[in-house]
Order: C-alpha cells, then sequence, then structure tokens
C-alpha cells in the first residue's frame, strides 16, 4: 500500500510540480502512507457515520444531496487538514510541495468519500438514493 | 643539540627550541588525549628512558655535557624497535644532521633511512615532519667536515625537526589535538584519518545559500536520489576534519586538493564553496553541528541509475620547503639541513606512489527517474 500511496500521491502532485523538494525522501517513506491511511479513514468514518448513523440508526432526516455535500466537504477539508499538521508534525518543511499535498489530498478525500458513499449506500434504512440511485 | 638549550635567565629569552619543545613537552605531559607517556633521551645507546622532570630540565638547559649523538639511522630504529612502537605515536625531536661515519655511506642516504625505519613500510605507519630553525648557542656539528669539523654559533639560526611517527589515526590525533602550536613547515607521509563524520545537508536549513538547488534531490535509503537531468543538482555536504593537521584544514588547502569522484557520472565541487563552520551556524541550525567544514558538490550528470560518489583528499606529495632546506654542505651554518631531501626520500619511498588518500568518504546516488 505505501508504493500505491507513494505512486498516487507523487503522480497527481507532479500534475502541479515536478520539482521534488529536498525531504521527498520523508514524504516517500512515512507521509504519503500515512497521511493516505488516515484520509482513507476518515473518509470512511463519514461515510459509516452519514449512511448508518444518522440515516439508518438515527432518524435525523439528513439525507439530502445537500447533507451529503456538506459531509463531503467536511471530508476533503479533513483531508487538508491531514495533509497539513501530519506533514509539519512528522519534519516535513513548509514548502509549495506540501501545498499541493494539500490539494492533492482535498481531491483524494473527496474521491474516497464518494468510492465509499456508491459503495455502502445500499444498506443504509433512509439514505439508500443518496447522492444518486443505483447503481447496485 | 645543546646549542638549541642554553641555560637562559631573566636577561636571555629563550630560544625557538626551547619555547616550542618547552610548551610540545608539556602539552603531551597534561594532554587528556594522551593516555599514557614515555620520555626518552636518546644519547649514544638505545634511547634512555628519563622522568619527564629530567626531559624539562634538558630543554630549559640543565645539561652539563652534550651528547654525542647517535648516527641517525641507529637513533631512528632504536626508536622503532622499541616494544609497542609501532602501535603507539613515537615523537622525535632532533636536527636530524646525518653525516655519517663512513664516507661510502653518503651514498645511500635514501635506503638507509629506509631500511632503519623499516616498520613504516611493513606497517604503513604515518610521519608527519615538523622543521623549524632556532638560535644556537654553543658547538655545532656540521654533516660535512671541512674545512671545519667544528664551529661555535653564538645565535645563529639552524633548524631542527619534531617527527611524528606511529599509526596513521594516531599521528593525525597527536598532531591535531597536541602539537597545536606546530611550526609552518610540515610535511606528512601516509597520514590517514579515521573515516570522518559526513552527510549530505539537504533540509533543517535556514541559511539560504546552503540548501540544494538545481534539479530534483532528496536524501533516502542512507544516499541521495537525484535527477540531474534538466538542471545540476547542486548540495552542501557537511564533514568533520577536526582530525586534519590545521594547515589542511584551511579551506583553500581543501578547495585545492578535495576530489570529487562520480564513476556514470560528471560531479564537481563548486569554487569557493569550501568553508569553516562558525559557531553561530552550528548553534542555529543543529544539523550542521556534528561537521567543522561545508563544502558545495554539483552534479551535473548521472547517467546510471546507481552510482557511488566519492570524496577524498588525496595525500600531498612532499612540500617545495623541504628542498628550500636542503643542502649538500652544510659546513658553513644556514638554516638548511644536509641531505634533508634525500633523508625525506628515504621516508617517502617507504609508502606506495601515488601516495593513499587521507581519507574517503562516499555517497550512494540513485537516479530519479
Amino acid at each position: 500500500m505505501q508504493t500505491f500511496f507513494t505512486s498516487l500521491y507523487s503522480a497527481l502532485i507532479s500534475i502541479f510540480q515536478s520539482q521534488r523538494p529536498a525531504d521527498f525522501g520523508l514524504y516517500k517513506t512515512d507521509l504519503f502512507s500515512l497521511v493516505g491511511w488516515s484520509t482513507l479513514g476518515v473518509a470512511l468514518l463519514l461515510v459509516a457515520a452519514f449512511y448508518y448513523l444518522f440515516n439508518s440508526a438515527l432518524r435525523t432526516g439528513m439525507f439530502r444531496t445537500t447533507h451529503w455535500v456538506l459531509t463531503l466537504a467536511l471530508a476533503a477539508g479533513l483531508g487538508t487538514l491531514l495533509a497539513n499538521t501530519l506533514s509539519k508534525s512528522h519534519g516535513a518543511e513548509g514548502s509549495s510541495y506540501l501545498g499541493y499535498f494539500m490539494v492533492v489530498n482535498l481531491l483524494v478525500a473527496a474521491l474516497w468519500f464518494l468510492l465509499f458513499s456508491v459503495l455502502l449506500k445500499r444498506w443504509s434504512t433512509y439514505a439508500r438514493t443518496t447522492p444518486f440511485v443505483g447503481p447496485f | 643539540m645543546k646549542g638549541f638549550v642554553p641555560r637562559g635567565g631573566a636577561s636571555q629569552p629563550a630560544t625557538e627550541f626551547q619555547q616550542r619543545i618547552g610548551a610540545l613537552i608539556t602539552e603531551t605531559q597534561v594532554s587528556g588525549a594522551i593516555a599514557d607517556r614515555k620520555y626518552y633521551l636518546c644519547e649514544n645507546a638505545a634511547p634512555r628512558a628519563v622522568p619527564f622532570q629530567q626531559l624539562r630540565d634538558v630543554v630549559q638547559g640543565e645539561v652539563n655535557q652534550a651528547a654525542l649523538g647517535t648516527e641517525l639511522p641507529q637513533m631512528l630504529e632504536g626508536i622503532l624497535n622499541m616494544p609497542q612502537a609501532t602501535q603507539q605515536v613515537s615523537v622525535v625531536i632532533s636536527d636530524f644532521i646525518y653525516g655519517p661515519a663512513r664516507k661510502s655511506d653518503f651514498s645511500q642516504l635514501p635506503n638507509l633511512i629506509r631500511t632503519s625505519i623499516a616498520p613504516v613500510s611493513q606497517k604503513q605507519l604515518a610521519v608527519a615532519v615538523f622543521g623549524e630553525t632556532s638560535r644556537f648557542y654553543g658547538t655545532y656539528h656540521p654533516a660535512v667536515k671541512t674545512p671545519v669539523a667544528k664551529r661555535t654559533l653564538n645565535g645563529e639560526k639552524v633548524p631542527y625537526y619534531v617527527w611524528v611517527i606511529g599509526p596513521p589515526a594516531l599521528v593525525a590525533r597527536y598532531t591535531a589535538e597536541v602539537f597545536k602550536n606546530a611550526p609552518a613547515q610540515q610535511a606528512f607521509f601516509g597520514l590517514k584519518t579515521s573515516t570522518p563524520a559526513f552527510a549530505p545537508l539537504l533540509t533543517k536549513l535556514t541559511d539560504a545559500k546552503l540548501k540544494p538547488s538545481g534539479g530534483t534531490v532528496y536524501a533516502e535509503n542512507n544516499g541521495l536520489t537525484l535527477n540531474p537531468s534538466d538542471d545540476p543538482v547542486d548540495f552542501s555536504v557537511g564533514v568533520n576534519l577536526g582530525e586534519l593537521p590545521a594547515a589542511w584544514q584551511k579551506p583553500a588547502f581543501l578547495a585545492q586538493h578535495m576530489q570529487v569522484r562520480l564513476p556514470n557520472g560528471q560531479a564537481a565541487l563548486l569554487p569557493n564553496s569550501v568553508r569553516l563552520l562558525t559557531d553561530d551556524e552550528q548553534s542555529g541550525q543543529p544539523v550542521l553541528a556534528p561537521y567543522t567544514h561545508v563544502m558545495r558538490l554539483r552534479v551535473s550528470k548521472l547517467a546510471a541509475p546507481t552510482a557511488t560518489l566519492s570524496l577524498a583528499l588525496p595525500a600531498p606529495e612532499t612540500p617545495d620547503w623541504v628542498a628550500a632546506w636542503s643542502t649538500a654542505n652544510d659546513n658553513t651554518p644556514a638554516p638548511r639541513t644536509f641531505g634533508l631531501d634525500q633523508i625525506l626520500t628515504g621516508v617517502r619511498q617507504s609508502y606506495p606512489s601515488p601516495l593513499p588518500a587521507v581519507f574517503t568518504v562516499q555517497l550512494p546516488l540513485k537516479n530519479d527517474k
């Protein structure tokens, strides 16, 4: 998975900036997989909370696409935050590369959120058609 | 030798010999870098062990009779034949005037010296030679005995030498830590330091001039991954050269002699990039703390997927001052020594040609494709 996250992030970041920073080794060995797993976990948690907590266990009425989009935005925001704080706390230096990493992780978090939504929504009691019907 | 150590007094300043050697034996006696020390006088037989106080007395002039003196090869042989001589540092202080008693020996000076220091060849010990002139008062015995066999000098300057012989890293350490006030005339043979602390400096730097520039470069698996294909990669390296003799720690010397090699690629030391680190820089940027020097390298080509960059200090050959301090006739006293060049040729021949590098450090490189 470390290789997967490294290829995913470095490929996406290289769209913005091909030059790798002097502390890229740190990204490669620690940050990409750490941030990658955390982002994946946060997206999964939010999806589970949206479909199974607020729209199965509880009947909150927050099943609309707007609610879903807001939760997605929260996942994306947390993705940015995670990329920043985890990198800084592990010794990454402030650089344009870190900035693009944050941008990319925003997209990646949103992507995971969308993916998990599609996979998991069918077992929700009240939100099985949010944000759209199907495909399963 | 007695002439170097006049019994002075308040009115007569100490000779250069007395100042320098007095400081050297004192440092040797008190320095924490030395585990054990023994002192010997080489008169006319095997070295005779003496307590420190007696040696100090000799240096300050409390000698009643001039030693007859041993011929140089016998003296060196006696010193290197002492037990443990090849595992320890021997410091030889002498005028190194070698006028063989047998005339036929004159044709073989380098070989006689080389034979007398055979352990240097066999165990590849290092020899450091320091030369200085000192005022001399008393009877001077030149190597060339005609027209006069001896003269009385009254303060003319003649040379004396300090030789430090021993395992290369110990000689380097003794020179750097004990013989701190060494004279300017220095020659080193076979000197090697232990591998110095060395690392590329990429991150945690605040000084923009130290940060890497150009193409991609980052640290990975104890080496560097870089991509010089678009832009040459410049980066700084830190190295601890505290074990080198003071003269070799000078940035100008290092810039001139340091050698960068990169098989399957192209790398160079950037001009004017070697410098000493200041205390301020080290405390402000803790990543610099283990090093005494920084220098900047440029990798402009890397053809293979992996390569090893090596940074070495090749040993300089016999320095120019040796020729200037040598003479073929020392009958008239001058700041020159009879056959010094031949004596040091004998030392030089104890080592392979070219001399082995003083140190080499290596840095694995990987191409960032």
